[in-house]
């Protein structure tokens, strides 16, 4: 019953989101687009984080991963567009199945290290390879073939389709399987789950969503610079999906969503806009460790009562 | 203080004289300072404000962007302290052409939402036009987002790469301040002109990001060309924010370099300067050449008491406080003086393009409305700021119609210690040259585009 509850509120979200730019600025579609984007990374951390128990403090590169991929393919190499996504998911898979393989031997803290870790060796790398990356000038000059207005179109309905999967994925045997390791790791073995393979499930499924936001970020914007490869924009993604909520899949699509607007308008009318972010996360961890998405359930449970 | 004075003094006269020569061979005076009859014209034809035809009534937005806090977080104070009190001189004339003006800002420390505040700033809060940009990688990151979707003038007032302005025709983005290649140009002519024959390898060190290799291609391009026997070493590169240059400095020592060019900036210039002056660098580096010495909170940071004798510092930047000098151009020292008085400090080069580039939006409005004797559109206002002359601290910026890039006196200085004049060391022996002689041609830049 609450699981279709949460099925409804995502499809209720989205044809929110279908509508809005009827009545929105184009700056409001802008943002909305971004949030669209961070929302589906959300929705693809949380699928190893909430999900899976581990917490990642990487995932930047992978959202990198995609916006470079494509970008270089685009810009650098001259590639057609689906050639680009071509290279941008190899990228992906690529830095994935590596750092995945390293990293998975570990959990908790010294898997986020690890993460860690290797996200900035990527960044490291993005620096220093000018000649591919544009170092720390970026890439610009991507190609968008449509207006903002259209752009959004796009963007949703890709980001729909996948956050409807990933919603679709935990309720699946391998979605099951994600979270039997994350309760118990050895019962889950114990069962014949491969847990290590789980996890390489898991954290490469994860690493898909993150590129295929970041691809879509990239024209965006038609510029990249190396900021989306540093380990604060993985904070971000990490911050943003505990906002939303880590326990539902439509908690961490909220997350991103609203972050983008505490963000911009935090700093608005604030120079400690950094404080503000840290206070309202500081305050939501402690009174509302499920997030803003505990606290609509709870009080929409109120008012039935 | 006097201990090394005498041999100071000898110096500065040696030096001199090869300055003058310098000079001579460019042709023109030591100072090319605009004269009396170049004062700026400050007040032009708006006298009576009130009652000019077709002027909007709500005030014109102006945004401005730059890094506001964290370890950046001067340059933006900087410059907004020199942006509001450009707009508060206008407001207070009543305006441009009796228009208020009225700011809002962003936080350029925000790294992942530099383009998307340029974009509340705009389309949000109605912004008409856009000045800052302390990040080379930012003002090319924007590139796309002005010229072809909010179409508003971007003056970039900081950031210093050649691509930003020589890489291709942009129609709505200005660039006010000195850009990287005149500079170290003419830092490698002055090495020609005063110590040919004295050094004879050249060492670098810069930060580790495009801006520092750049600036290494430029001047070793330069130099290699004027001084072919030269031997090059090779660069050094360092992250930014380095605390201990300890290594590198050793390096460069036992390198044997006689001639040092370094484009470190902020912090990272003066923690390396009084490294390198603790371990005796510049026992066996004769000449020290710093491309962003030139920065009241640099020489600051480095103090009065760490300036070393008998050593031959250059230092230069995008504005020097003591250029023009106050007593030709009072420009100059009605802005030192206001600046100083706000904040406490010297302006750094941020205040003055920053300055500079409200009164480049005042002379391009004006300019256009005489002409149309209408509000400009955004499409007249570009065109009006393209071969404007717009005085500013610096002297007379002049604005190339092709590249939309703003030229003026270009200069290197020699370090010395300010006292008991000046509470923080400063530039002394200018030498400045105009743009002409050191700028290449538009769209001609010595870094790959």
């Amino acid at each position: 019953m609450r699981r279709d509850a949460e099925l409804y509120s995502l499809i209720l979200l989205l044809g929110v989101l279908a509508v809005a730019p009827l009545f929105s600025t184009q700056y409001t579609v802008r943002l909305l687009t971004v949030g669209l984007l961070y929302g589906l990374a959300a929705v693809g951390f949380n699928l190893l984080y909430g999900y899976t128990g581990l917490l990642s403090f990487g995932h930047a590169m992978f959202w990198s991963a995609g916006a470079y991929g494509l970008s270089i393919g685009l810009v650098r190499l001259g590639l057609d567009p689906l050639q680009s996504i071509g290279l941008a998911f190899l990228l992906t898979l690529v830095v994935a199945l590596a750092t995945g393989y390293l990293s998975l031997r570990h959990t908790e803290i010294y898997f986020a290290m690890l993460t860690l870790a290797f996200a900035q060796l990527i960044y490291a790398l993005i620096i220093k390879l000018r000649d591919v990356t544009g170092g720390d000038e970026g890439i610009y000059g991507i190609p968008r073939p449509m207006g903002l207005g259209e752009y959004y179109y796009l963007v949703l309905a890709i980001v729909a389709s996948l956050v409807l999967l990933a919603w679709w994925i935990v309720r699946t045997p391998l979605g099951l399987g994600f979270q039997a390791v994350r309760d118990n790791s050895s019962r889950a073995a114990s069962v014949g789950l491969d847990v290590s393979r789980v996890r390489l499930v898991s954290y490469v499924i994860s690493a898909l969503y993150l590129s295929v936001a970041g691809m879509l970020y990239a024209p965006l914007n038609r510029a990249i610079t190396p900021d989306i490869a540093f380990w604060t924009f993985s904070a971000i993604i990490v911050i943003m999906t505990i906002i939303g909520g880590v326990r539902r899949v439509a908690g961490a699509f909220i997350g991103g969503l609203i972050f983008i607007f505490i963000n911009i308008n935090a700093m608005r009318f604030t120079e400690f806009w950094q404080l503000i972010l840290g206070l309202i996360l500081a305050i939501l961890v402690y009174l509302a460790p499920e997030g803003v998405s505990g606290i609509v359930e709870k009080v929409v449970r109120r008012v039935r009562g | 203080m006097s201990g090394g004075g005498d041999s100071r003094r000898e110096f500065v006269k040696i030096a001199g004289a090869g300055v003058a020569g310098l000079a001579v061979g460019y042709g023109l005076g030591m100072f090319s300072a605009p004269g009396p009859a170049e004062e700026p014209v400050e007040e032009p034809v708006e006298k009576p404000v009130e009652g000019l035809p077709g002027i909007p009534d709500e005030p014109l937005k102006i945004g401005y962007i730059y890094f506001m806090t964290g370890a950046l977080g001067t340059y933006g104070t900087n410059a907004a302290a020199a942006i509001e009190l450009a707009v508060e001189e206008i407001n207070e004339m009543g305006g441009i052409l009796g228009r208020r003006i009225e700011l809002t800002n962003a936080d350029e420390a925000d790294r992942e939402r530099v383009l998307d505040n340029i974009a509340r700033m705009v389309q949000d809060e109605g912004a008409e036009i856009i000045i800052g940009l302390d990040s080379s990688g930012d003002a090319l990151k924007a590139i796309p987002l002005i010229e072809e979707e909010l179409q508003v003038p971007l003056i970039v007032t900081h950031a210093a790469t050649p691509k930003l302005t020589e890489c291709g025709r942009r129609k709505y983005i200005f660039r006010v301040s000195m850009y990287e290649e005149p500079i170290d140009i003419l830092g490698a002519e002055i090495v020609k002109q005063l110590y040919e024959g004295e050094v004879t390898r050249v060492a670098n060190i810069g930060p580790d990001y495009a801006y520092g290799y750049d600036s290494w291609t430029i001047f070793s391009g330069k130099l290699q060309e004027l001084m072919p026997d030269l031997e090059f070493l090779d660069p050094i590169y360092t992250p930014l924010f380095t605390t201990d240059f300890g290594t590198y400095i050793d390096q460069i020592k036992n390198s044997g370099a006689d001639l040092l060019f370094s484009s470190l900036w902020g912090g990272d210039a003066a923690t390396f300067f009084k490294q390198a002056v603790a371990k005796g660098l510049f026992d066996s580096v004769k000449v020290y050449m710093n491309a962003m010495l030139g920065a009241t909170d640099t020489l600051e940071a480095i103090g009065d008491e760490n300036v070393p004798d008998g050593v031959d510092v250059w230092g230069s930047g995008r504005y020097w406080f003591l250029y023009p000098p106050h007593d030709v151009y009072p420009l100059n020292k009605e802005f030192v003086e206001k600046f100083l008085d706000k904040t406490g400090n010297y302006p750094p080069y941020v205040a003055a393009t920053s300055y500079v580039a409200v009164y480049a939006v005042k002379a391009a409005i004006e300019r256009a409305y005489l002409s149309l004797e209408k509000w400009p559109e955004v499409d007249d206002f570009v065109e009006a700021l393209e071969g404007l002359t717009v005085p500013g601290p610096m002297g007379p910026v002049y604005i190339r119609p092709e590249d939309h890039q703003g030229l003026y006196d270009v200069y290197w200085g020699r370090l010395r210690r300010g006292g008991p004049e000046y509470p923080i060391p400063i530039l002394d022996d200018l030498v400045v040259v105009p743009p002409a002689k050191v700028v290449p041609k538009p769209f001609e830049t010595m870094v790959s585009c």
